[in-house]
């Protein structure tokens, strides 16, 4: 036993480091003092003479590549003084990377080793805050006269919330079209359809009936091997939470009330909305929720329909290597899937914030700013993924979104990203504003996996029942999950 | 007592130390480290940064109806139910297989690779291969189907849920378990090496038959391998975590696993609010859970038989 005493004894000092050095307790931030604190380093009067740090993390996926590398580009043109360190993580484990980079700065409170900016979405948004990363920016929104969220879209102001804070400089408006494929449209011997003005729900069922019909019968060989035969019609991510959210809203359902009441389940709408898919999936038109990551039948030439926002718009053109898109893609905006009046379509956005602990406060702010200036807008608008969040710039002839530097076709509807976006236009956010913060990711999913549980595992006949059960269970979910953290 | 260590004892050994001495850090820091931390944590309201408070709550909402105890315990049963099934079909049909293969006939070296050969594949590429294979659609839509049901749709049979349904999913998994048998396999064949082929002659000379000699030779002699299977297949079961990234949760939640459940609370996602405290308090009831099974296995092993015996 003699032997193991001195490992022992290394082992009880390492466990005593880690019990004085780690197990340090702390209080929780005190909001208010930090944000006061950031403001008074913040020099709000700084001009393009600023000299300064910048450092800022993103994705490193090409579409978001291409996204910071413009609104740096044109931020460097602005303040040519601030040097900017742009680190980029791989997408798929990016926010837990960050995360445990904080994890670390916190730690040693070395925060200077930290981003000043990091790209988001809203849905990151809960955890972030729980772990004191990202600033509330509209602290400083109020205290800084020469910025104001009032011209921005308003939806995308209301998507960069959480709790009352507004945590997220919103960079574009993305909102759900219909991207259609030309060539499969010539192919089928279909018109091509009215891309001004939304389907109407019954046109777009005939459209269905008639393109799937020709697609299976005459099995056309695509660009890409296989036919069409093995496609679909509609090529849609139905799992994905704005694309649910969405079509739950078409048929007049919601999440929850203005008080804040789950109401997932009074009436039909909810149902109806799922039968919808149902349906839809049955009959070979769109695939299953969740069934892959949409974009794979429409890029192979096997879906001549894709639900899908402006934001991958690069990455749909560059997966036709074989063809020019610039000659087969057209756009329309998102079909009605129900009566004219419920209307509605599935909106979002991403953005970038600001490190709670923020090093450089006066860089960071401008930064974030300039993402909603019209420079940086204009920047972000020539690479052809984005729809402005500036208000002004959405419907201006000569923004350079509608004139971006990818090939598109000349007869190409830019007016589909923005079509009815003051009033129809709905983000999750609607529903995760009213229920307290810590239920808002529970019951999200509920509202997904009620989806994809009621298409995908309910048989093709004598569904309804089943269905409505599904229905009735998430609401008990749903507003058990709320009651327990209000 | 320390003076004397350091004066004698250190003195003597401190070369060995020295060698021993990245590997004694790498523990405390990798191993001892973490653990201790955990049980830190799973006091406090660690929220992935650090802590406000040392409080019992997460143990509170562990052990709490209104809390985590129905999700955990759900976990826990369903754990349960893989482990006591998939570690007794593979261990019998492993050992079926291994008392096929042990016999010398002409080329069973290839038979023998050939039934390992499947252990080869990563767990994730075989689960997506099965995934592919069991595929099911519950509307009937033929083109949907896996190459099983496609099958039994051709041999005009109905086709089977497998992983689609809450009711198969378990007995599915462990179907496609038994793709590892190969595993099991080797170590058989390697314990069956450790009986002496005296025992064999002379049961046989005694007119014990096969099944004679597998029940009173065989058995009794490999039961200290059937000892070390049953005890790491078990640790190794309630600690399964490589489904998820094929199977996720299952459907209606019929594979969510307890060290699924864990990592969930922990790091479920970027879409929610994590609770790294609450996991660790998981882990530790894991643990401790993990550690009373052990320790009863070891308390009742008079059944297992050690060559030195």
């Amino acid at each position: 036993m003699k032997k193991f005493r001195f490992a022992g004894l290394i082992l009880a000092v390492v466990m005593l480091f880690g019990l004085f050095g780690g197990c340090t307790l702390r209080d929780p931030l005190d909001i208010d003092a930090e944000m006061q604190k950031i403001i008074d380093r913040i020099d709000f009067k700084a001009d393009s003479s600023h000299t300064g740090k910048l450092r800022i993390y993103a994705q490193s996926k090409p579409t978001e590549l291409l996204a910071i590398n413009a609104f740096v580009g044109s931020f460097k043109l602005k303040y040519p003084n601030i040097e900017v360190d742009l680190k980029t993580f791989v997408a798929d484990s990016y926010i837990d990377t960050i995360k445990k980079e904080h994890s670390a700065a916190d730690s040693s409170q070395k925060y200077d080793e930290m981003a000043d900016v990091f790209w988001l979405t809203n849905e990151t948004i809960p955890s972030l805050v729980n772990m004191e990363m990202i600033a509330p920016i509209s602290y400083i929104d109020l205290v800084d006269d020469s910025f104001s969220t009032d011209a921005l879209v308003d939806s995308m102001v209301r998507d960069s919330m959480f709790g009352g804070q507004m945590y997220m400089m919103p960079r574009d408006y993305n909102q759900f079209v219909m991207f259609y494929n030309k060539w499969l449209f010539e192919k089928c011997g279909v018109d091509e359809i009215d891309n001004v003005e939304a389907l109407s729900a019954e046109e777009l069922e005939g459209l269905m009936y008639r393109l799937h019909g020709i697609m299976a019968s005459n099995k056309f060989t695509t660009p890409y091997g296989g036919n069409t035969g093995e496609g679909q019609v509609i090529d849609c991510n139905w799992a994905w939470g704005s694309v649910a959210y969405g079509l739950y809203r078409m048929f007049g359902a919601d999440v929850v009330d203005n008080e804040g009441n789950v109401i997932f389940g009074n009436g039909d709408a909810t149902y109806n909305a799922i039968e919808w898919v149902k349906k839809s999936v049955y009959n070979g038109y769109t695939p299953e929720p969740g069934e892959q990551s949409s974009g794979g039948f429409f890029t192979q030439y096997k879906a001549p329909f894709l639900i899908e926002t402006r934001a991958v718009l690069t990455d749909l053109i560059k997966s036709d290597s074989k063809n020019n898109w610039a000659e087969h893609i057209g756009v329309a905006p998102m079909p009605e899937l129900s009566t004219s009046e419920n209307y509605s379509v599935g909106a979002g956005c991403s953005g970038y914030g600001m490190y709670q602990h923020v090093t450089n406060a006066t860089e960071a702010w401008l930064f974030l700013k300039h993402v909603v200036s019209v420079e940086g807008q204009e920047a972000f608008g020539k690479t052809g993924n984005s729809v402005p969040v500036l208000e002004s710039l959405l419907e201006k002839e000569d923004a350079a979104w509608r004139h971006p530097e990818a090939d598109l076709p000349d007869d190409f509807n830019h007016d589909a990203f923005i079509y009815k976006y003051k009033d129809k236009s709905c983000v999750m956010s609607d529903f995760k504003s009213k229920i307290p913060a810590k239920s808002v990711a529970r019951v999200a999913a509920v509202m997904q996996s009620t989806l994809t549980s009621s298409v995908n595992q309910t048989p093709a006949t004598g569904y309804e029942a089943r269905i409505k059960k599904n229905i009735s269970d998430s609401v008990k979910t749903m507003e058990k999950e709320i009651a327990k953290y209000r | 007592m320390i003076k004397r260590l350091s004066k004698t004892y250190i003195k003597d050994s401190v070369s060995a130390y020295v060698f021993l001495l990245p590997v004694i850090i790498g523990i405390a820091l990798f191993t001892a480290y973490p653990i201790f931390m955990s049980l830190f944590y799973s006091f406090s309201d660690f929220n992935g940064s650090y802590a406000t408070t040392i409080h019992l709550d997460n143990y509170k909402e562990l052990f709490s109806l209104d809390g985590e105890l129905i999700p955990f315990m759900s976990s826990l049963g369903k754990t349960f139910i893989y482990v006591i099934c998939s570690t007794t079909a593979n261990l019998v049909l492993s050992y079926l297989l291994a008392l096929f293969l042990r016999k010398n006939i002409k080329g069973i070296r290839i038979i023998r690779l050939l039934c390992y050969m499947p252990c080869l594949i990563p767990g994730l590429a075989s689960g997506l291969i099965w995934r592919d294979a069991f595929k099911y659609n519950a509307m009937g839509l033929v083109q949907n189907y896996g190459i099983f049901n496609t099958w039994f749709h051709k041999l005009g049979l109905p086709a089977f849920p497998f992983f689609e349904s809450a009711q198969t999913a378990m007995f599915s998994l462990i179907l496609s378990g038994m793709w590892g048998l190969g595993g099991g396999l080797i170590m058989w064949l390697a314990a069956f090496e450790n009986v002496s082929p005296e025992l064999y002659e002379s049961a046989s000379l005694d007119g014990a038959g096969y099944w004679r000699q597998v029940f009173s030779i065989t058995i009794p002699l490999t039961t200290n391998m059937l000892f070390y299977n049953l005890i790491t297949s078990m640790i190794g079961g309630l600690q399964v975590f490589g489904t998820f990234a094929t199977y996720g949760v299952g459907t209606d939640e019929s594979l969510y696993f307890v060290v699924i459940r864990i990592y969930n609370t922990a790091f479920g996602g970027n879409l929610g609010v994590n609770n790294e405290a609450l996991a660790c308090a998981m882990s530790w009831i894991l643990f401790l859970v993990i550690g009373l099974f052990t320790a009863i296995m070891f308390k009742t092993n008079k059944w297992v038989k050690y060559s030195d015996e």
